[in-house]
C-alpha cells in the first residue's frame, strides 16, 4: 500500500494563501488505511484550516469531500460541484491522486496535502516500512522474499557493503541492513548457497531510470482506447 | 445556579468540557449537587471513555465558538477501558500541536485526570482553564462568533 | 440549539431514543468453559461452572492436580488438612459427568472471541481443539525462597514460610525451638505471608511451646477474620515488632540473632534491642509462575504493572481481564484463603453464566456500528481496540464495499468505550447514543 503523511500546515496554509473558497479531498483508498488522507482526516484538516485563516483575519471557506479513490477518475464526479464550487482543491490522497485531480479539471488549481512517501507495510498502530521500491523487476525468488532495492539502502545486489555492522545499516543503527535479513532469510530456508550465484548487473531500465513508466496491456484494452 | 462569576467582566471564556461518564461527568454531577461554584460557561458533554474523544470534537470546539476545551479523564492505570485515557492524552498532545502552528494558542485544550469522587478537582480545573483563557483572551480561531 | 443546557448538566445527546431504535442481536455459543490450572483455584472453578450446566475443560500443566494447595495449610481454616479437603474435591470432580480433567495439558493457542473461542491444547498424545465459550485462568502463583535479600545465607535452621507450613504439615516436631519471623517489604503487598506467619506462629505457640517473635514493616490485617486472628496471636504471648530498615540478622552457634531499633520502644528506652531464637523465617518472594508470558500472549490480555494477571483497576474487579470472556481466579492480591478462592470461583462461574446464558439468545445491539459502505478494512479498530473485541467479517452479500467485509465490534466482547469510534480514519463506526452527529450538533449550538 502507498504510504503518506500530512504535509505541515505552515505549506499548506501557504499555498492556500489568497484563496476565499477551498475544497479539502479526501481519497478512501490507501490513505484512509495510512490513516493520513481518509475522511476523519478531512475534517480536521478543514477545521484547521479555518480556524488558521480565521486567526490571521483572511476567513475562508472550506468545503470537504471523500472519495472512493482518487486514481481511478470516474470517482471524482461524486464531487464535482464541490471542487466547481472552490477556487483551490487540497487533495490528500498520494501524488498520484493529486495528479488525478489535476488531470479531471484542468482549469482547477490543486494543492498537494500530503507527502506521499513509499509502498510500505504496516507494521502496527502509526508505524509503517517501505518494503518494495517498484523496480519493475522483481528479484525476491532469488533473495528469500526480502528485497535489496527497497531495504539495502544501496540496492547493492550481491550481498552487503562493507558498512554492514551487527546487522545495522552504515547510515543508522536504526535501519536494519537488507543483506544481513536476506542472509537470514536465506539460512532459514536453507539457500544460503544460493548467494554463490552471482548475479548480474540489473537492468533498471525498467525502474524510473528508463523514463516515466507506463503499462499498457493490449489483452484488457478497450477498443476506443479510452 | 451553580456557579456565579462575577458579570463585571465582558469576555466570559466559552468552555467545553468533554467527560469522561466514569470520572469526569460524575465528578461534575458530584460539584453541582455540592453547589460548588464554577463558572457559567461551560457545557459538559459525556461521553463513555475519553478515548471516545476524537480529535475532531476538540478542533469542532474550538471553531464553533469555545474559547477552550478540556478532557475529563479517570486517573491514570485507572481508565475503566484500561487504555481510553491513554489514547485521549496522545490525541489531545497531538492537537495542542497544530494549534500552536497554526497561531492558536495551546493552552487552550485542557487535559486531566481525576476520580469520580473529586468534585472539588473538577471546579479546580474549571476554574483554572477559565482563568487562563480569561488572561489570553478570545480564541482568535473561532469560525462561529 | 442554544446555550440552554450550560450548566444543567449535560448537553442532550438524546441517549434514550436512539436506543429504543437498535436491534437486536441473535448470538450462539458454546457452553463450555476451559479452566487453566489444576490447583484448588481451577478445581473450584470447575466445579462451580458445572453446577450452573457449564461443560469444562480442566487442564493442568504438570502430571497431578492439587498445586501447591496441599503445602500451604494457610489457606485452610484451623483444623482442616488441606489434604483431605483436596481429596474430597478431587471425587467430586471424578463424579462429574460435566467435567473432563487434562493433565500435563498446555494450552497453545487461543482465536475467536467470548461465547466462540478455539482452544488449542497439546496434551501428552498429541494436539486437540476445543470450542469454548469462556476461559479461567488459575494458575495462582509461584515462590522463590532468596534469604540473600534478607543478608542471610542457606543455612538448615533458616526457612521459608511455606517450607516450614509444609513441616508442620508433615508433623516435623519442634519441641522447645524458638521462632523468629521477618516479614519484610518484598512481601508487603500480598495478605497470603501474614495469614500464614500468623497461622503458623499460633501453632507452633500452641502445640510446641515455643517462643515466637515476629518483625513486620506493615501488618496486613484486611480480610474476614484476619484481625481476629492477629488479636489471638497477641493474647497467646507472641512478640510483634514494627521495624523500618535498620534490622540485623546474624547466625551464628545455630542461633539466629535479631539487633533491631523499636520506634516505639525507642522513644522511651533508646537503643538498641536483640532477639535471639533457634529458627529464622522468611517469607518466599511471590512472583508470576514461570510460563506466564506465553500464557498472555496466546489469551491476548494485558498483565498488569507488577506483571500479574487481573485488573488492579477502581473500575474494574481483579476476576477480570482486558478482555470479556477470560477470567482470572485465585488473583494475587486477594488473600487467597481458601474462603476467598471459592468466592472468587463462584463470582467468576456467575459471571460467564450471565454472560453466556443459553446457547442461542439475543442481546442490545448498543456497541458502536460499522457503515460497510465506508469501512476501508484497515485495521484500525481491530488492532486499537483496549479490550480486542473486534473482528474483521467477510460476507460479500452482506458488505455493500469494494472488500465485501467489514469490521464488527462483537456485542458479547465490546465494553462499549467507543475507541474504535474516534479512531476510525474513514468516520465508519458510530456509537448508539453518542453519534458524532449528536456531539457536533451541541458544538455548533454553542452560539446560539
Ligand atoms: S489515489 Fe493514491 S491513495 Fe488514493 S487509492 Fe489511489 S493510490 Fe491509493
Ligand atoms: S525487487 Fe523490485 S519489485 Fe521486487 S520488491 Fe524489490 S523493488 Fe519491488
Ligand atoms: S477503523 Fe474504520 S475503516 Fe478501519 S477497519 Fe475499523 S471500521 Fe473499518
Ligand atoms: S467500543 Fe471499545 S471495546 Fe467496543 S469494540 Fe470499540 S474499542 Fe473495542
Amino acid at each position: 500500500m502507498i504510504i503518506a503523511n500530512g504535509k505541515p500546515i505552515e505549506e499548506v496554509l501557504k499555498s492556500l494563501e489568497g484563496h476565499k473558497k477551498v475544497a479539502v479531498l479526501g481519497c478512501r483508498g490507501c490513505v484512509t488505511v495510512c490513516l493520513a488522507g481518509g475522511e476523519k482526516e478531512v475534517g480536521i484538516l478543514a477545521s484547521q484550516i479555518r480556524m488558521a485563516r480565521e486567526q490571521a483575519g483572511q476567513p475562508v471557506e472550506v468545503l470537504e469531500g471523500t472519495v472512493e479513490r482518487q486514481c481511478d477518475y470516474e470517482y471524482f464526479e461524486q464531487v464535482k460541484d464541490i471542487i466547481e464550487e472552490a477556487d483551490a482543491i487540497v487533495s490528500i490522497a498520494c501524488g498520484v491522486g493529486v495528479q488525478g485531480v489535476a488531470e479531471t479539471f484542468p482549469e482547477k488549481v490543486v494543492y498537494p496535502g500530503l507527502n506521499t512517501m513509499f509502498m510500505g507495510a504496516n507494521l502496527n498502530v502509526g508505524v509503517w516500512a517501505e518494503r518494495c521500491q517498484g523496480c519493475g523487476n522483481c528479484v525476491l525468488e532469488i533473495s528469500g522474499g526480502v528485497c535489496p532495492v527497497a531495504r539495502c539502502s544501496k540496492s547493492l545486489m550481491n550481498g552487503p557493503c562493507g558498512g554492514s555492522q551487527n546487522g545495522k545499516c552504515e547510515i543508522s543503527k536504526d535501519v536494519d541492513c537488507g543483506w544481513q535479513l536476506i542472509y537470514d532469510r536465506l539460512s532459514k530456508i536453507g539457500r544460503v548457497d544460493s548467494l554463490r550465484n552471482i548475479i548480474p548487473p540489473k537492468d533498471w531500465s525498467t525502474s524510473r531510470d528508463g523514463g516515466p513508466r507506463k503499462l499498457v496491456r493490449e489483452d484488457l484494452q478497450l477498443e476506443s482506447g479510452k | 445556579m451553580a456557579g456565579q462569576v462575577a458579570r463585571l467582566e465582558t469576555f466570559q471564556p466559552e468552555i467545553v468540557a468533554f467527560c469522561c461518564e466514569n470520572s469526569g461527568y460524575l465528578a461534575a454531577q458530584m460539584a453541582i449537587e455540592a453547589k460548588l461554584s464554577y463558572p457559567q460557561t461551560v457545557t459538559l458533554v459525556k461521553l463513555p471513555c475519553s478515548g471516545r474523544v476524537d480529535a475532531l470534537f476538540l478542533l469542532k470546539a474550538l471553531e464553533n465558538g469555545a474559547d477552550g476545551v478540556m478532557v475529563l479523564a479517570c486517573q491514570k492505570e485507572n481508565c475503566k477501558f484500561l487504555k481510553g485515557n491513554v489514547r485521549a492524552e496522545q490525541r489531545i498532545e497531538a492537537t495542542r500541536k497544530t494549534l500552536q502552528r497554526i497561531g492558536i494558542q495551546p493552552e487552550r485544550v485542557a487535559f486531566c485526570h481525576l476520580a469520580a469522587n473529586m468534585g472539588h478537582k473538577f471546579v479546580e480545573e474549571v476554574r483554572g482553564l477559565y482563568g487562563k483563557l480569561t488572561e489570553l483572551g478570545p480564541n482568535p480561531g473561532k469560525v462561529r462568533k | 440549539m442554544s446555550k440552554n443546557n450550560k450548566n444543567s448538566g449535560v448537553a442532550n445527546l438524546h441517549l434514550e431514543s436512539s436506543l429504543e431504535s437498535l436491534p437486536r442481536e441473535e448470538m450462539s455459543v458454546t457452553r463450555r468453559v476451559l479452566v487453566i490450572g489444576g490447583g484448588i483455584a481451577g478445581v473450584e472453578t470447575a466445579l462451580q461452572c458445572a453446577e450452573r450446566g457449564f461443560q469444562v475443560t480442566l487442564i493442568e500443566r504438570s502430571e497431578k492436580l492439587g498445586g501447591a494447595f496441599g503445602k500451604l495449610a494457610a489457606l485452610v481454616e484451623a483444623g482442616e488438612n488441606p489434604k483431605d479437603y483436596l481429596q474430597s474435591k478431587f471425587g467430586q470432580l471424578e463424579k462429574n459427568p460435566l467435567i473432563e480433567v487434562l493433565t500435563q495439558t498446555q494450552l497453545v493457542d487461543l482465536t475467536g472471541l467470548v461465547g466462540n473461542f478455539t482452544a488449542t491444547l497439546v496434551t501428552g498424545t498429541g494436539k486437540r481443539k476445543v470450542k469454548v465459550g469462556a476461559v479461567t485462568i488459575a494458575v495462582g502463583l509461584q515462590t522463590v525462597f532468596c534469604p540473600v535479600k534478607y543478608g542471610l545465607a542457606m543455612e538448615p535452621n533458616v526457612l521459608g514460610l511455606t517450607k516450614l507450613t509444609g513441616e508442620l504439615i508433615e508433623g516435623k516436631s519442634f519441641t522447645g525451638k524458638d521462632f523468629t519471623f521477618v516479614l519484610g517489604k518484598t512481601t508487603e503487598n500480598f495478605v497470603l505471608p501474614f495469614i500464614s506467619a500468623l497461622k503458623n506462629a499460633i501453632y507452633l505457640k500452641e502445640k510446641f511451646g515455643s517462643g515466637v517473635s515476629i518483625f513486620y514493616t506493615n501488618m496486613k490485617v484486611g480480610g474476614d477474620g484476619l484481625e481476629a486472628l492477629y488479636g489471638q496471636a497477641r493474647n497467646l504471648g507472641i512478640n510483634f515488632f514494627k521495624i523500618s530498615e535498620n534490622l540485623e540478622l546474624k547466625l551464628q552457634n545455630n542461633q539466629v540473632t535479631v539487633s533491631f531499633q523499636d520506634p516505639f520502644i525507642g522513644n522511651k528506652l533508646p537503643g538498641k534491642y536483640q532477639v535471639v531464637s533457634d529458627y529464622i523465617v522468611i517469607p518466599e518472594e511471590i512472583v508470576p509462575v514461570e510460563n506466564i508470558a506465553e500464557l498472555v500472549e496466546v489469551l491476548k490480555v494485558k498483565l498488569d504493572a507488577a506483571d500479574f494477571l487481573g485488573e488492579n483497576n477502581v473500575h474494574v474487579g481483579p476476576q477480570f481481564t482486558s478482555r470479556e470472556g477470560i477470567y482470572v481466579v485465585d488473583d494475587i492480591y486477594a488473600t487467597s484463603c481458601l474462603a476467598h478462592i471459592k468466592q472468587d470461583a463462584e463470582l467468576v462461574a456467575g459471571e460467564i453464566a450471565g454472560k453466556l446464558p443459553a446457547e442461542a439468545f439475543s442481546v442490545e445491539g448498543d456497541q458502536p456500528q460499522v457503515d460497510a459502505a465506508k469501512c476501508v478494512v484497515c485495521l484500525t479498530c481491530f488492532r486499537c481496540c483496549p479490550h480486542k473485541a473486534i473482528e474483521i467479517l467477510h460476507d460479500a452479500e452482506k458488505y455493500n464495499n469494494l472488500y465485501g467485509s467489514a469490521a464488527r465490534m462483537n456485542p458479547l466482547a465490546c465494553r462499549r468505550c467507543g475507541v474504535c469510534v474516534a479512531e476510525c480514519p474513514g468516520k465508519a463506526i458510530q456509537m448508539p447514543g453518542y453519534q458524532d452527529a449528536q456531539v457536533v450538533a451541541v458544538l455548533e449550538g454553542l452560539v446560539g
